[in-house]
């Protein structure tokens, strides 16, 4: 028959043995804690503090070298917007307006007139 | 320093490590005073040796610190992780050769306050105990020390010691027969009244 664990005579044992544990002391426990703080400082650097207007916003986008970059490709930008709009159009115009901006169909290749007559 | 208050021991083991994982100091000061009481038990009754427990408790709490901004919540229970890690790190040391006290240093007299004859007494249960645990193979007294002492559950049991729960009633079955014939010698209090 399965003995009941409150009937096992080695529970008088084991409850003196729970009752018995001496606790920790204190300059473990004092040890352990400032392991803790010391392994969240460890794997935790301190925050950077935040950076009130351009600079938060300079800091945001990835410091210095990052803004340079973009000022210059915006700077590119800008002048290409103005430069070349002039250049594109008037060349549109005159392919559109003149008789030699279309295409003939001799002009595609040297033999293809031919080609067609030969086929018809 | 003064010691911090458990103020919400409902709070779980597993959310007060989450908060110490993401900076929180207080989180850590309590899962200490919770914790590491029951790692020094645990690794004293593998060990039979204080200094080795409290240097095996130190160093299973210091993994818990390192691992808890990585933490997974749901895998597993804190204090299974732990006795886990605790009783690796005792194996290593018995492994190493390390030479188990003697057994008159397994506790002190009971001294002559009031109830000093049944303190003396469960001192003496306590430290019989201790030295038939000295006895059984390593497996058998983490087995039977996290069952019956610890008061964890065979499923949790087999957890830590990753074997199977019919493994586990094995290990404590065959633990509680050796520590049985181990204190004979007590059988008034092992409950054999005759012969």
């Amino acid at each position: 028959m399965k003995m009941a664990e409150s009937d096992d005579p080695l529970e008088r044992f084991f409850e003196a043995g729970r009752r018995q544990a001496p606790p920790p002391s204190d300059a473990l426990l004092a040890r352990i804690e400032a392991d803790a703080l010391a392994a969240l400082a460890a794997g935790r650097p301190a925050p950077a503090p935040a950076l009130p207007g351009w600079r938060g916003l300079l800091a945001a986008l990835g410091g210095w070298r990052a803004g340079a970059g973009l000022a210059t490709a915006a700077l590119a930008g800008l002048a290409i917007g103005i430069a070349v709009p002039a250049t594109t159009l008037s060349r549109f115009d005159a392919l559109s307006s003149s008789d030699e901006g279309g295409y003939e169909l001799g002009e595609l290749g040297p033999g293809y007139g031919l080609a067609l007559l030969e086929d018809g | 320093m003064t010691p911090p208050h458990d103020t919400d021991a409902a709070t779980p083991d597993e959310a007060l490590l989450v908060a110490y994982g993401n900076g929180d100091p207080m989180a850590a000061a309590i899962l200490t005073r919770r914790l590491v009481p029951r790692l020094v038990a645990f690794a004293g009754r593998m060990l039979n040796d204080r200094a080795e427990a409290e240097d095996v408790a130190q160093e299973a709490m210091l993994r818990l610190w390192r691992i808890a901004p990585e933490w997974r919540q749901g895998e597993a229970k804190v204090t299974s992780w732990l006795y886990r890690v605790a009783a690796n790190l005792c194996i290593d040391r018995q492994r190493r050769g390390r030479r188990q006290a003697p057994l008159a240093a397994a506790g002190d007299p009971a001294d002559g306050r009031p109830g000093a004859v049944a303190a003396m007494t469960e001192a003496d249960r306590a430290r019989a105990l201790q030295a038939a645990l000295g006895m059984l193979p390593e497996r058998q007294r983490q087995a039977v020390v996290l069952r019956h002492l610890e008061g964890l559950s065979n499923p949790e049991i087999a957890r830590i010691m990753d074997i199977g729960v019919e493994a586990v009633e094995s290990l404590t079955a065959r633990g509680k027969r050796a520590l049985t014939a181990a204190l004979s010698g007590r059988r008034e209090e092992l409950g054999y009244e005759d012969g």
